[in-house]
């Protein structure tokens, strides 16, 4: 008998906003606890995935979404918030992305 | 035509406007073709003897910020935020989440109750139990002896 649980995944919606000191992505995963949130970063992949509460037509509701980042990221300062079924991601730039200023000497 | 563009990015320290526009899309790069309109389940209603379920994805809203009426065996179910979240002068590289108001009829089929109507709120999802009207609930006839 297979008892394997059957899913039903979506892809979440996603909005990234850029800022000068990094992005900002947000997410929509209805029905998802703080507990069945995951994000991961591996090889550059930034990987949401979440199991909801909610079911349709037996089977359990669960996201997916996966993002390669670029090297601008510093994917050791990501941040996430998950409230109200929504789930916003902070992702820093990496200091060498952030826009330096050159000082001009006089001669 | 990518591999042009690779060739002078790799060759060249001065990153040339289009390549950094490139760049710009590239650093959330999709994994998968995105398909839009169904990012999350659609209301979902089931009824039985006592009462109708009503389960709905209100991601992002408050409890404040959600109404729900009934009237003529309709609930209505709309949601609006209260306040526009400002976003500063952030640049906006990807939009595609639903940001805007809410609003929805469902006709239910059978008279509720609504002073025991219970409306929650948990994890953007609004679930609502209705139970049926006395007046609606199965009545079984005794066969007489």
């Amino acid at each position: 008998m297979n008892e394997a649980k059957q899913y039903v995944t979506y892809t979440p919606a996603a909005d990234i906003l850029e800022s000068g000191n990094g992005w900002t992505m947000i997410m929509d995963l209805p029905g998802v606890p703080d507990k069945a949130l995951s994000v991961d970063v591996e090889n550059n992949v930034l990987k949401v995935s979440g199991e909801s509460e909610l079911s349709e037509k037996d089977m359990a509701v669960r996201y997916e979404r996966s993002f390669t980042l670029s090297d601008e990221v510093d994917t050791g300062k990501i941040n996430a918030k998950l409230a109200n079924g929504v789930l916003e991601l902070s992702l820093p730039k990496a200091e060498s992305a952030q826009p330096r200023k050159i000082q001009v000497l006089s001669a | 035509m990518l591999a042009l563009t690779r060739n002078s990015n790799s060759l060249s320290p001065w990153r040339s406007f289009a390549d950094l526009h490139r760049e710009f899309f590239n650093a959330f790069r999709d994994f998968e073709e995105h398909e839009f309109g169904r990012n999350y389940p659609s209301t979902r209603i089931d009824a039985d003897e006592e009462k109708i379920s009503m389960q709905t994805c209100l991601p992002g809203f408050t409890p404040e910020e959600i109404d729900i009426q009934y009237m003529n065996d309709c609930v209505t179910i709309s949601a609006e935020h209260n306040e526009e979240k400002d976003q500063k002068d952030d640049k906006k590289v990807r939009f595609e989440r639903h940001s805007g108001s809410y609003k929805e009829t469902y006709r239910l089929g059978a008279k509720i109750d609504f002073d025991k109507a219970k409306a929650t709120y948990k994890n953007g999802v609004l679930y609502l139990d209705l139970p049926k009207a006395e007046s609606e609930k199965p009545r079984r006839i005794a066969i007489g002896k």
